[in-house]
């Protein structure tokens, strides 16, 4: 079996699928430390704002924008084999439905990317009269303050960080590594200190 | 427009000489060789002809010690599956002429040991099949008195995909977990286990439930899905084993609730 994943391309495409969990690990650190910085004070959360503005964390955004799509293309794709059979009106609801549903937020959450990149990113440095603090630490603060800002916040990272560990922890094995009760400790337990400071960092900003 | 099928012959895509086609077999004769060997053979080619039908020329006019299983020539029995061009396929159900301009490549099932050249030994999926009780365990005894079990076409719904199953080992074929794990059900079996176990007749489903959720029941499934892309029946194992995942988890936090199972 070694080099399995070179035998067929379907293969292939489920490699790559679980590889891309790695951009969804990364999103939950940087979001993570996002929020941890935030409960540091203004200054700590502009210096993150800062990192994010150097050229070299828009090509690491840029390269996991797109394997975040593979991740969101493919993993829809295998969304209705991992659902229960769901009956509509009398109908079963067929695969293609629930893929379309999946792509279609995947979509909305691409297009509300796409407004921020271009407030953030172009409206605002152009001097157009847009909320040119839309990040600002103020609006944040509110923002995670909010307990529906904090359970968003937390939902996100946390979801990404299991998630990902899941996965990871899956190509162990597919990589032909099984049964590590070390990897699972290690990769199960990044994924739980993720979601504490995280935590932690979000009632420390009180409300 | 022309004939689609017609169009696609040796001559019109430069396949050499008409009407012939190369088919290279993975021979394993255990009294002759260490290990398996490849064997070429020129095959007379019709656009109609299955692999199947491909190897039983080869059988009849060219080498009568070619050992194969075959029996139905329409894709219900089972038995002629086998890796066409390194992919899991019924050779009954697949045709030449869409492996123009070949040659096309046979070889025994994957993941299987093979007893002699494409006839794989299927002993461990029999144990298998047998260990996961693949019958209708009433869930209390009836007598004829009290008439038929009755059945909605909604509950029907639930399992008849994977009643299609045709033990064909397809999956098993194409399921790395499978291949990295030989201990792993595999997803016929599961497939079979959850027709069971989704079935309003059955009920059986707390007796199957162990060996469910033990590591090697079904958990070593990682969502490949390859098992359903290949399924000539259109069963979708992945669907069902991922079904049981759900119902696995259920058992195991619910369990302290209800100790016989969160299953009916």
């Amino acid at each position: 079996m070694q080099g399995w994943w070179r035998r067929d391309p379907f293969f292939a495409r489920y490699m790559l699928r679980e590889a891309t969990a790695l951009a969804a690990a990364a999103y939950a650190i940087v979001l993570m430390v996002g929020v941890l910085r935030l409960a540091q004070g203004e200054a700590a959360w502009n210096g993150w704002l800062a990192a994010l503005r150097t050229p070299g964390s828009m090509l690491l955004h840029a390269v996991l924008r797109v394997a975040m799509g593979v991740h969101a293309k493919s993993w829809f794709e295998t969304m209705p084999q991992t659902l229960p059979m769901m009956v509509v009106g009398g109908r079963p609801v067929t695969d293609a439905t629930i893929t379309r549903i999946g792509w279609a937020a995947a979509l909305l959450a691409s297009l509300g990317l796409l407004a921020l990149v271009f407030i953030t990113g172009l409206a605002v440095p152009l001097g157009w009269p847009l909320s040119a603090d839309l990040l600002s630490y103020p609006r944040m603060l509110a923002f995670a303050q909010h307990w529906l800002g904090k359970a968003f916040l937390l939902a996100v990272i946390a979801l990404f960080a299991w998630h990902a560990a899941h996965r990871l922890l899956c190509s162990l094995h597919d990589l032909g590594i099984h049964k590590v009760l070390v990897a699972k400790l290690v990769g199960y337990g990044a994924a739980f200190c993720i979601s504490l400071i995280a935590a932690i960092s979000l009632v420390s900003l009180g409300g | 427009m022309s004939d689609p099928v017609a169009a696609k012959t040796p001559e019109s895509i430069g396949a050499g000489p008409a009407s012939t086609i190369t088919i290279e077999v993975l021979r394993y004769r255990p009294e002759q060789e260490d290990k398996p060997v490849w064997q070429r053979f020129e095959v007379l080619f019709t656009d109609d002809m299955s692999v199947l039908q491909g190897l039983q020329q080869i059988k009849d006019e060219l080498d009568g010690s070619l050992s194969f299983r075959w029996s139905c020539r329409m894709a219900i029995c089972g038995s002629c599956g086998m890796m066409v061009n390194g992919q899991p396929a019924l050779s009954c159900k697949t045709f030449l002429r869409d492996l123009l301009p070949g040659p096309v490549r046979i070889e025994a099932l994957a993941h299987f040991a093979i007893g002699r050249d494409l006839v794989v030994s299927v002993d461990g999926f029999i144990k298998k099949l047998e260990s996961i009780k693949p019958y209708l365990i009433p869930k209390e005894p009836r007598t004829l008195a009290e008439g038929e079990y009755l059945q909605t076409s909604a509950q029907l719904a639930r399992f008849e995909p994977y009643s299609a199953c045709i033990n064909c080992l397809l999956c098993h074929a194409a399921c790395p977990q499978f291949g990295l794990d030989p201990s792993f059900t595999g997803p016929g079996v599961l497939a079979l286990l959850h027709r069971y176990n989704a079935d309003s007749h059955d009920g059986g489903s707390a007796q199957r439930q162990a060996m469910l959720n033990a590591e090697q029941g079904m958990w070593n499934c990682t969502a490949v899905g390859y098992c359903s892309a290949v399924c000539p029946k259109q069963v979708d194992p992945a669907h069902a084993i991922n079904q049981n995942k759900v119902n696995s988890a259920k058992d195991y936090f619910l369990r302290f609730l209800s100790p016989r199972g969160t299953q009916p």
